[in-house]
């Protein structure tokens, strides 16, 4: 028994790894599969504009309208944005990426209740970067990013884990496909028609198939796009009448997160040291969850809290422009009709708001 | 709790001392067994006192008298059940004058709590440990990478084995009402699997680590579900608790010196306290009493129907033995899920019964792959504890380690799931 064998073992496990891991992350559920492409997207050193946000952004707005907003050429937007992206990830994607962009000189980013909450989205965003996301030593030196990610010793051992052995990144996608019977009603964004009163096994096979179709199509589709409908694999999905939301649903929004408000402000002090503006995107969420927050007084919260930081502009695109279900694909995420009437709205608007 | 336990530990040690410097023999057996009791007492304070004000109220209600009884709130100390056994093995051991007491306080506190073993085992004996505290040990590079192979598979056996197969057995046995005729063929298998790695995981892991720092921990497990009856599974299984209650309970009650008769009533004796030592319910009850009457069934068919040394039969006999034992065995795990009779009937109906419908969950059966390959490779190597022929082929051990690594960190449920062991 020599050293020799568990060191010659360790490095093939690691090469194996990171060799094969691309192969798996074909696999993966939507929301992981986007933040892998978002990570190995190609970055153009001449870009002017960059855009973060979350999936409400994503589905909601392309390159070539914040383009044509700005009037300059769709390549010199660049998308960094991602699905349960939250005030941290806004951040950290900042900091790592501003010296691969020396001619920034705006951000548009979105905010809306979601970020600026404490809710199960915060935490599907750690995860998200635990499992995606790349560590970068301002993450330990910021504060406040530390703060977000790295709170105790153990989430740091484990992020670095997955650095060296990039599988344990993957494995909450295929663990549970592992598993004999569903542990939940949902694997990773995969629906389950579960019920408790049968044995049920495990869809595995299923789950992988319409993994695989999804995320081909994803690559397909960002070949030649930025933006993506959300949950859109070729059909797209309208908000129908049936989709009722249960009353009292924002509530989840209700409980105010000071991290986020302290990560924005740093952010904004970040951008104004590097002499880069940022616009604030307030975009509105489907009529009924409108309804809903409006009820709970969460948007008046929203609105106080974003004309705090003092942004250069926020275009605020009030529920009234998108009023009807038909421009969503469900109550956050705008479909395609909604994100061309979002266009004409904000062009119309150009001059107003910019 | 940690007051608890000093005192227990203090109290023992004083004991220990109190028995060796006591020349009269009749006041050190008094010593001894007020020692004993003692022990007794604080476990069964702690692990039986609710089993025994549940068991008044239901005679009451079974005779038609409703009774109140006050039922303290009673927290269970960690590994009392476990470190209560090594006290006694220690004070049966000194008033046999088989070890003298311990000289150091600290040593023997790290015999009664050693780290590794305090949760659930191996109930390790003074004899073997204390020597092994008192000794100059040395931590070799060999021992460092036994014991890495050790830790590591008993990690696999948990996590990807035993944790996957507990989700598939909570989930089927929470619906017995919807079961599928016959499933419990599969069902009973897969918890036998899922205790099996679970608790050798465990064991290995604590072997493991103390291979690394030097010691040598008594091996727990060897190749259970290849035992071909009863005695001998036992003999495999949960090794330190069947032997310290051969040692301890059984040879005392005089074994099998009195004659058939005796013989087996004192193996439903053993059997009964062993059921109720791994918990306080009448479903631990139950089941050891279904335990002590599989070996005395045994017992009865060795002694009677079964002929020695027939060359045509040993065969099928060595086959259907391992059959018989293994599925006996799984299918009394399933008592400790039997929370009524109508659940009893059930499961006896299901067993009896037989559906297509259940074949579809015949890849379970995969799960079990890796323990069945490597337990009949060690089989095959005969050896007495786990045993990766780390110097004579390492080879084996790197390649399995390679995949099972790969398969750890992508498959592995690290969602939480406590050793099933730590309830006792």
């Amino acid at each position: 028994m020599k050293l020799k064998y568990f060191l010659i073992c360790f490095f093939a496990i690691i090469v194996s790894m990171n060799v094969s891991y691309k192969y798996f992350v074909r696999f993966t559920e939507v929301s992981s599969y986007l933040w892998y492409e978002n990570r190995h997207k190609k970055l153009n050193f001449y870009a002017e504009v960059l855009v973060l946000g979350d999936s409400q952004l994503l589905s909601g707005i392309s390159a070539a309208t914040i383009a044509e907003l700005e009037s300059i050429s769709p390549e010199k937007v660049v998308f960094m944005v991602r699905p349960s992206e939250q005030p941290e990830g806004m951040l950290d994607q900042y900091l790592t990426y501003k010296s691969s962009f020396p001619n920034l000189r705006k951000i548009y980013l979105n905010l809306s209740p979601i970020s600026l909450s404490k809710n199960s989205v915060t935490d599907a965003h750690k995860e998200l970067f635990f499992s995606f996301g790349t560590l970068q030593m301002h993450q330990l030196t910021d504060s406040f990013l530390r703060k977000a990610y790295f709170s105790n010793n153990h989430d740091l051992l484990w992020k670095i884990l997955i650095e060296v052995f990039p599988y344990l990144g993957l494995n909450q996608n295929f663990s549970s496909l592992f598993g004999i019977v569903p542990s939940s009603a949902t694997i990773l964004g995969e629906e389950m028609n579960y019920s408790d009163h049968f044995l049920q096994k495990t869809p595995s096979i299923s789950i992988i198939k319409t993994r695989l179709a999804q995320n081909e199509f994803l690559k397909v589709h960002f070949e030649s796009k930025e933006y993506w409908t959300w949950k859109d694999f070729g059909i797209e999905h309208k908000l129908g009448e049936k989709d009722s939301l249960p009353k009292g649903s924002s509530l989840a929004f209700l409980k105010k997160r000071n991290l986020s408000i302290q990560l924005i402000e740093k952010l904004k002090m970040e951008t104004e040291a590097d002499h880069i503006d940022i616009i604030c995107l307030d975009l509105p969420f489907s009529p009924e969850l409108e309804s809903d927050i409006t009820a709970n007084n969460i948007r008046f919260i929203l609105n106080d809290e974003i004309a705090k930081f003092g942004f250069k502009r926020v275009i605020r695109v009030g529920p009234k422009i998108l009023d009807h279900s038909d421009y969503f694909t469900d109550f956050t995420h705008l479909n395609a009709k909604g994100r061309d009437a979002l266009k004409t709205y904000l062009l119309k608007n150009k001059v107003k708001s910019i | 709790m940690s007051l608890l336990l000093a005192a227990s530990i203090l109290f023992n040690f004083l004991f220990g001392h109190l028995i060796q410097n006591t020349v009269n023999e009749r006041s050190r057996k008094k010593i001894a067994v007020l020692g004993i009791v003692s022990n007794l007492l604080l476990l069964g304070f702690f692990k039986y006192t609710l089993f025994a004000v549940d068991l008044v109220i239901d005679v009451y209600s079974f005779f038609s008298n409703s009774i109140s009884i006050w039922r303290p709130e009673i927290l269970l100390p960690v590994g009392i059940s476990f470190y209560t056994f090594h006290n006694i093995s220690y004070l049966v051991e000194i008033y046999k004058k088989n070890i003298s007491a311990s000289k150091d306080l600290v040593t023997f506190s790290v015999y009664d709590i050693f780290f590794p073993l305090l949760l659930a085992g191996p109930i390790e004996r003074p004899n073997s440990l204390l020597p092994q505290l008192d000794s100059n040990r040395r931590i070799t590079k060999e021992g460092l990478y036994k014991g890495f192979s050790i830790f590591v598979w008993g990690i696999f056996l948990k996590t990807v084995i035993a944790d996957s197969l507990a989700k598939f057995v909570d989930t089927s046995l929470s619906q017995s009402g919807n079961l599928t005729d016959g499933i419990l063929w599969i069902i009973a298998p897969a918890f036998a699997f899922q205790v099996y790695a679970d608790f050798s995981g465990y064991s290995n892991c604590a072997r493991g680590l103390a291979y690394v720092m030097g010691f040598q921990l008594m091996n727990n497990f060897q190749r259970p579900f290849f035992a071909t009856n009863p005695v001998q599974f036992w003999q495999k299984w949960h090794i330190s608790l069947s032997s310290w209650l051969r040692d301890y309970v059984y040879i005392p009650l005089g074994g099998n010196r009195s004659g058939f008769l005796k013989q087996n009533f004192n193996i439903l004796i053993v059997w009964i306290l062993g059921g109720l030592w791994h918990g306080a319910t009448y479903g631990y009850l139950v089941w050891g009493i279904y335990l002590g009457f599989c070996i005395v069934i045994y017992n009865l068919f060795k002694k009677f129907l079964i002929p020695s040394n027939n060359l045509i039969l040993e065969p099928i006999l060595k086959y259907t033995g391992l059959f018989l034992t293994f599925f006996s065995f799984s299918f009394g795990l399933l008592l400790f899920r039997v929370s009524n009779s109508e659940v009893l009937v059930i499961y006896i109906k299901n067993i009896f019964s037989f559906s297509a419908e259940t074949l579809q969950w015949s890849f379970v059966i995969l799960y079990f792959l890796p323990i069945l390959i490597f337990d009949y490779w060690q089989e095959k190597l005969n050896t007495k504890e786990t045993d990766w022929r780390l110097k004579e082929m390492p080879i084996i051990f790197w390649s399995v380690f390679f995949f099972g690594f790969l398969i750890f960190c992508l498959l592995s449920p690290f969602a939480k799931q406590e050793f099933f062991y730590f309830q006792f």
